[in-house]
């Protein structure tokens, strides 16, 4: 009895190790992908049931709401298509990473801008797409590689920069700053004058997306938007990460002078509709996503949107852009054919100006005007300022999200300091580059 | 009359259908982790690299590794303390024939069916800075809230605590059940010897309550050492590294840094690390048995 206990369990192991080894390996360390079932994409021709899975990074209900209503529209006209949404919010990443070990994709995905980098072998390329002809000139570089695939449908573009109370700045007379130093100057008026009653810059170390949106944001001015700037070092891995240390140095600075809330590294990001509504936040370094949740708590609070304000002397302000949400295609899913329908239907221009309405922000193909409401009258008059594409997007590999988010959270924390920090840059773009080989 | 040879046979079959499941979900798991240990995974893309014992080497010059580790540890050790103290006292108490002692222990249990996630919440709205019940209280005696839950001296010591209350009523049950299977005679005869209250509790009690000491304590050390819900519902492992355990300093590398190798390296660690420790304690708690 005993010897067949043992010859039981002994088995039961060499199984396991037998298949622990053989799993995801074939000479070169390569997964295979899931097969593409051809009879399934038949039988949704045939009108036989389908069922999409749509993932997407949309946060706020309104733009959600929207792009249901219009997923309800083609299921109308397309009975047997039925599809399913799913909104992660913060965990977005994390659970697309999952399904991406485990080759188990949703039909349609949102890329949030790294539709080539990270998304890019598992994404269907979309260049047959009617709709392709019309992306805009900013946006056809972002979505097409040099061979021409094109990797995602932009929903609209991102053309960010900071966020602020107007009423608050319009009370302590402040006007919009132009360049860094002058941002801070403005914080130090309004920290004095509200004698500490008004948060100058809203940063939250526990949602340490906060503290990584303002070193994205500022490193176009500090590194690339500049006549002399550091592009090509960056791009060619030559750049010397000593010159990031005086921005950490600003952020620190900032933190020091007591610009930030007093329990920065407790606060939450949910705490910010109620704050701003309440003219207790006078600068936001974050696009408008947050204000419909703000304007439900007080319906008459004033907003503005400014671009990033500018570092180096004789430098101008700029916007952070590229594509907000997208819609990219599982290339190994079951109904690729119906998926790119979906998304084809998406891109109708009637669509696309809804949901640049819902979420506030400016179309990413031609020939679409949407009504932006209360920030039509800033993208007028800032039609003219420079876009740049998001900093990490172009210049980080994927991945540094969170080494921007730790090493912030950890300047704040005194547990580093700036000049660590951006060792800890060099080390981590290193180890990030060698994976990605 | 069947020989007794093909009945043992297929009894031995029907354990295997488990130890099946067992091996698909505990044994290959764990030898992927430590293939995995050993690249450069990201956690998603088809392709990596084989890094060898870099990742191992990587842990020992890992500047936080020390602080993580030492947070486990206070998880583990110092919950375990106090869910036992405090779940024995209890146990005794309500052993007593007391009018509510039904409902109190229905309430020191109930806290244990609460999922940890909304355990943590449930306390981070307790302890926040901005309009939580405890610096609403602070306030009506001082003119500013305290923000302990920034402070990396004391957020290790809430999140143990959270954990504590969660779990003391499944120490309190087990205790319970093992006051109740004491034979009455021992205490009548230690009675008659003359014992006080306090000899009969460390002579007779405790002694024979040794087997639920030895479930509590490795049942708490093996939950208290895997902490995660709480520690991400309170602080999230900040400020910085200050609050992190091994099981969110591995979801942090995994999902947010991208290492899946130097996770798993992370997730082995843990998983010695607990078995060392509930082991040892197993040993010298059975020990304690055998003598008692």
């Amino acid at each position: 009895m005993k010897k067949i206990k043992m010859i039981s369990l002994l088995f039961i192991l060499i199984l396991t190790l037998i298949a622990s080894g053989c799993s995801s390996n074939k000479g070169g360390n390569e997964t295979e992908p899931a097969a593409n079932n051809g009879k399934n994409t038949e039988a949704a021709k045939k009108g036989e049931k389908v069922t999409l899975t749509i993932y997407s990074t949309t946060n706020d209900q309104g733009t959600q709401d929207v792009m249901e209503e219009i997923g309800q529209s083609f299921s109308k006209e397309h009975p047997n298509v039925e599809l399913e949404w799913q909104f992660p919010a913060n965990d977005y990443e994390n659970v697309l990473k999952m399904k991406m070990a485990a080759k188990d994709m949703p039909d349609i995905f949102d890329t949030h801008g790294w539709s080539q980098v990270r998304y890019g072998n598992f994404v269907a390329d979309l260049s047959d797409q009617e709709w392709v002809a019309n992306l805009s000139d900013a946006m056809k570089p972002i979505v097409t590689d040099a061979k021409g695939m094109v990797y995602t449908l932009p929903l609209n573009a991102a053309k960010d920069g900071l966020t602020y109370n107007k009423d608050v700045l319009d009370k302590y007379g402040i006007e919009v700053p132009k360049t860094l130093d002058e941002l801070i100057a403005a914080g130090e008026k309004i920290k004095t004058e509200s004698k500490g009653e008004v948060i100058p810059f809203f940063f939250s170390a526990t949602d340490a997306g906060s503290l990584a949106q303002f070193f994205d944001y500022f490193a176009t001015p500090l590194l690339i938007s500049a006549k002399e700037n550091h592009a090509k070092s960056l791009l060619d891995g030559s750049f010397d990460w000593n010159n990031w240390t005086p921005l950490a140095a600003k952020f620190k600075e900032m933190y020091d002078k007591g610009l930030m809330s007093e329990d920065v590294l407790t606060i939450r990001e949910t705490d910010r509709p109620q704050l701003f509504a309440e003219g207790k936040i006078a600068f936001s370094f974050t696009a408008p996503g947050f204000v419909p949740d703000a304007l439900k708590i007080n319906p008459d609070v004033k907003v503005g949107i400014m671009p990033v304000p500018a570092i180096v002397p004789g430098d101008t302000p700029t916007f952070s852009g590229g594509e907000r949400f997208t819609m990219s295609a599982w290339k190994d899913g079951k109904n690729l054919e119906v998926s790119k329908d979906v998304i084809s239907f998406f891109a109708k221009p009637e669509n696309l100006k809804r949901i640049s309405e819902a979420s506030g922000t400016p179309a990413a193909l031609n020939g679409i005007t949407p009504d932006l409401g209360i920030y039509t009258e800033y993208y007028d008059m800032y039609k003219d300022i420079r876009v740049f594409p998001y900093f990490d997007r172009v210049y980080l590999p994927s991945g540094m999200w969170d080494v921007m988010q730790t090493t912030s959270s950890q300047i704040l924390g005194g547990e580093l300091t700036p000049e660590d920090s951006s060792q800890v840059y060099k080390q981590e773009i290193e180890r990030l580059k060698a994976q990605q080989k | 009359m069947r020989p007794i040879r093909n009945s043992t046979f297929s009894l031995n079959l029907m354990y295997v259908p488990a130890l099946l499941l067992f091996a698909l979900f505990i044994y290959y798991p764990f030898f992927e982790g430590i293939k995995v240990s050993f690249t450069n995974w990201d956690g998603f893309n088809p392709t990596y690299s084989w890094v060898g014992f870099d990742n191992y080497a990587r842990m020992l010059e890992d500047k936080n590794i020390g602080t993580v580790i030492r947070n486990t540890l206070i998880y583990g050790v110092g919950s375990t303390l106090f869910q036992n103290l405090i779940g024995l006292l209890y146990a005794l108490l309500l052993n007593q024939s007391i009018r509510t002692r039904g409902l109190t222990r229905t309430i020191v249990y109930l806290p244990v069916i609460v999922s940890p996630l909304i355990m943590g919440y449930i306390w981070y709205f307790f302890f926040q800075y901005r309009g939580g019940a405890l610096n609403d209280i602070i306030l009506l005696f001082a003119d500013k809230p305290v923000n302990l839950l920034a402070d990396p001296q004391i957020n290790i010591f809430i999140i143990t605590f959270v954990n504590t209350f969660q779990y003391l009523g499944i120490a309190m049950v087990i205790y319970l059940a093992g006051l109740q299977s004491i034979s009455k005679d021992y205490y009548e005869a230690a009675s008659i010897d003359g014992a006080s209250s306090l000899t009969k509790f460390f002579n007779v009690t405790l002694p024979l309550l040794a087997p639920s000491i030895t479930i509590n304590i490795v049942l708490n050390l093996i939950g208290g050492l895997k902490l995660f819900d709480v520690i991400i519902a309170l602080t999230k492992g900040g400020p910085g590294f200050a609050s992190q355990s091994l099981s969110t300093m591995m979801y942090k590398t995994y999902f947010g840094a991208q290492d899946a190798g130097y996770a798993a390296a992370m997730g082995n660690l843990m998983f010695f690390m607990i078995a060392i420790i509930s082991i040892a304690a197993l040993i010298y708690f059975r020990r304690k048995e055998i003598q008692a």
